[in-house]
């Protein structure tokens, strides 16, 4: 085993729960979202010789793993999913994690894919402004800005949402 | 009165805390040797990175010598042949009677084909005037290369499924090759929030062709003018489908327990009413053979579907008329159950076909502060028995444990008691 592949499984030991915690909330099952964490890591060690170094081996990682939700993603869609839902005319998984807190849940649905997807990073996976920058190919400007239109977006769906009970 | 800027501090830091609530720390599912597998699996099934990687440069005359090595390879490692068509076919168009899914390649076109048709994803070629940017994956849209297409860049990008889902087929109307761009429909990359979105424009084709669905996407680094047309579709006349005799896929490929699997697949002739045998192969069984366990009609285009419910990992493979399918692999998670009893006591038993006895369940406490859920304790499974007639096994044990009132409460089967025939498996959510 090489050193890089050694180096993906650490990254895959120590970030395994954050990988997997954003990955069902972007594929919407925990069934896909599980899977998609295994099916990423092993893209990454069969394709770790294309890794060039710029950037982090963690940033690459995601970005796969970013892609390999969004197969899956329409794959199940294709499949017309049961988690289909739309908003605002796109069609939008309903998070995994709806049961714990379904207005937040609704709220995150509502949001651009953009800003959804920045938001699960952000939020669940820990990543700084820079590595988010990476992972989205955006500058960091691009992504405070996302951020912040999201964040508010949300707030304000929550706050409406407490104000009509 | 609250000023905008606490309004949003307050709603942030609130925001903070209710993600941190729904995030999970549990790493019971984590599994690098099924990680390692798949790696070497999709290498075995010939994913031709490497291949793929080589051939991702413009053809021309000197490298004529190197592009015979790149296709010896494809044709070596796809086990699709593709690469047959052009002696196959002629006028330089593509028919359904070869083997392989791709382009053939062409002077100045840069052709990579990958992956294999699958539950979760299909094989995609790609078709270029450009080279490929090396950060794109081979099995993926080519975003980079998208990112960065010139104006007179043409990218067709190709993913292959197969037929035999209706709700997936009604979308994919029947067409014959060679594939024609003036039924794409233009498509915009801003209604997908794709990074490319507003500099390329971009068309999309949909055609039923030999038991495939295709979906071809044909991206110009400009609104396309009649001769950059001529140029896409001369590639695209040159897409090869490919025609095994029969095919299979299955959805969903991770199966909780007690749901049914949708298995669906089409056959070469394209006709009704063929009989398909779909034969299933469990985890452990002893002596392994395959044996029939379901079966189905062709429908309309050749297309067939049907149900079932494996209960256990399983490999299926569909049989017509003497010839079988590639295998695919179902895995199933095992069904456990948290029962609340009196006097603080709970049960927790798990039932699949193979023996959980003296296996260890984790009962987990959510910890709503943390937004983690906590190991409460670990359970043996002590007692043993079966569901007369139904083949399965059920485990179980009673405990005693002290756990708030109010709280949410799980059982996890780890992954590394479950296996080699069953994924980790969850209980529904109970509150005490």
């Amino acid at each position: 085993v090489d050193e890089r592949a050694r180096a993906i499984e650490a990254v895959y030991r120590e970030r395994y729960a954050r990988f997997r915690d954003v990955l069902i909330s972007l594929t919407g099952s925990r069934e896909l979202g599980a899977d998609a964490v295994q099916e990423t890591f092993a893209q990454a060690l069969r394709d770790r010789h294309a890794f060039r170094g710029e950037g982090s081996l963690e940033a690459w990682i995601w970005r796969i793993a970013v892609r390999t939700a969004g197969r899956q993603r329409r794959a199940q869609s294709a499949s017309g999913g049961s988690h289909d839902v739309s908003t605002n005319g796109t069609v939008v998984p309903a998070p995994a994690w709806s049961d714990l807190d379904p207005d937040l849940a609704h709220a995150v649905r509502s949001l651009a894919p953009r800003q959804r997807l920045m938001i699960f990073l952000h939020y669940f996976a820990d990543l700084s402004y820079a590595q988010l920058a990476d992972v989205c190919a955006v500058s960091e400007g691009t992504v405070a800005a996302t951020l912040s239109q999201a964040r508010s977006a949300l707030v304000d769906i929550l706050r409406a949402k407490e104000f009509q009970r | 009165m609250t000023s905008e800027f606490d309004r949003r501090t307050t709603g942030e830091g609130d925001l903070d805390r209710r993600f941190r609530a729904v995030r999970s720390d549990d790493t019971s599912d984590l599994d690098w040797d099924d990680v390692s597998g798949r790696a070497d699996e999709a290498s075995t099934r010939g994913y031709l990175r490497s291949a793929g990687r080589r051939q991702a440069r413009p053809w021309r005359p000197f490298h004529l010598g190197w592009g015979l090595v790149v296709a010896a390879a494809l044709l070596v490692g796809s086990g699709f042949g593709f690469g047959l068509g052009s002696r196959e076919t002629s006028s330089g168009s593509a028919t359904t009677n070869v083997v392989g899914f791709g382009f053939l390649p062409a002077k100045g076109w840069t052709v990579v084909q990958s992956g294999t048709v699958g539950p979760t994803g299909g094989a995609r070629a790609i078709a270029a005037n450009v080279p490929l940017h090396p950060d794109d994956e081979v099995g993926d849209v080519p975003y980079a290369t998208l990112e960065s297409l010139p104006a007179r860049g043409i990218l067709i990008s190709a993913t292959f499924t197969t037929r035999g889902d209706p709700t997936a087929d009604m979308r994919f109307p029947d067409r014959k090759l060679p594939l024609r761009l003036v039924g794409a429909k233009p498509v915009s990359p801003a209604k997908e929030a794709l990074p490319f979105a507003g500099r390329v424009a971009a068309y999309r084709l949909r055609a039923a062709v030999g038991g495939y669905n295709v979906d071809a996407n044909a991206y110009f680094g400009t609104v396309p003018d009649s001769e950059a047309m001529a140029l896409a579709q001369r590639q695209l006349s040159r897409l090869v489908v490919a025609s095994e005799r029969v095919t299979i896929a299955a959805r969903p490929s991770i199966v909780p327990a007690n749901q049914r699997v949708t298995i669906f697949g089409s056959v070469e002739n394209g006709q009704a009413g063929e009989l398909v045998t779909v034969e299933g192969k469990d985890c452990g069984a002893t002596p392994a053979f395959f044996r029939e366990v379901a079966s189905a009609t062709t429908g309309e285009g050749g297309s067939w579907s049907t149900e079932y419910m494996p209960r256990i990992n399983t490999t299926l493979r569909a049989v017509w008329k003497g010839t079988a399918s590639a295998q695919i692999m179902v895995r199933q998670r095992p069904h456990i159950a948290l029962v609340r009893l009196p006097s603080k006591r709970f049960r927790v038993q798990v039932a699949g076909k193979a023996q959980f006895w003296r296996k260890r369940v984790l009962i987990q406490r959510f910890e709503r502060r943390l937004g983690t859920w906590k190991i409460v304790r670990s359970v043996l499974l002590t007692e043993s028995g079966g569901y007369p007639g139904s083949g399965e096994a059920v485990s179980w044990a009673e405990f005693r444990a002290r756990i708030p009132s109010g709280s949410l409460v799980r059982a996890v089967l780890p992954r590394r008691a479950a296996r080699p025939c069953y994924l980790a498996g969850y209980s529904k959510l109970l509150q005490t």
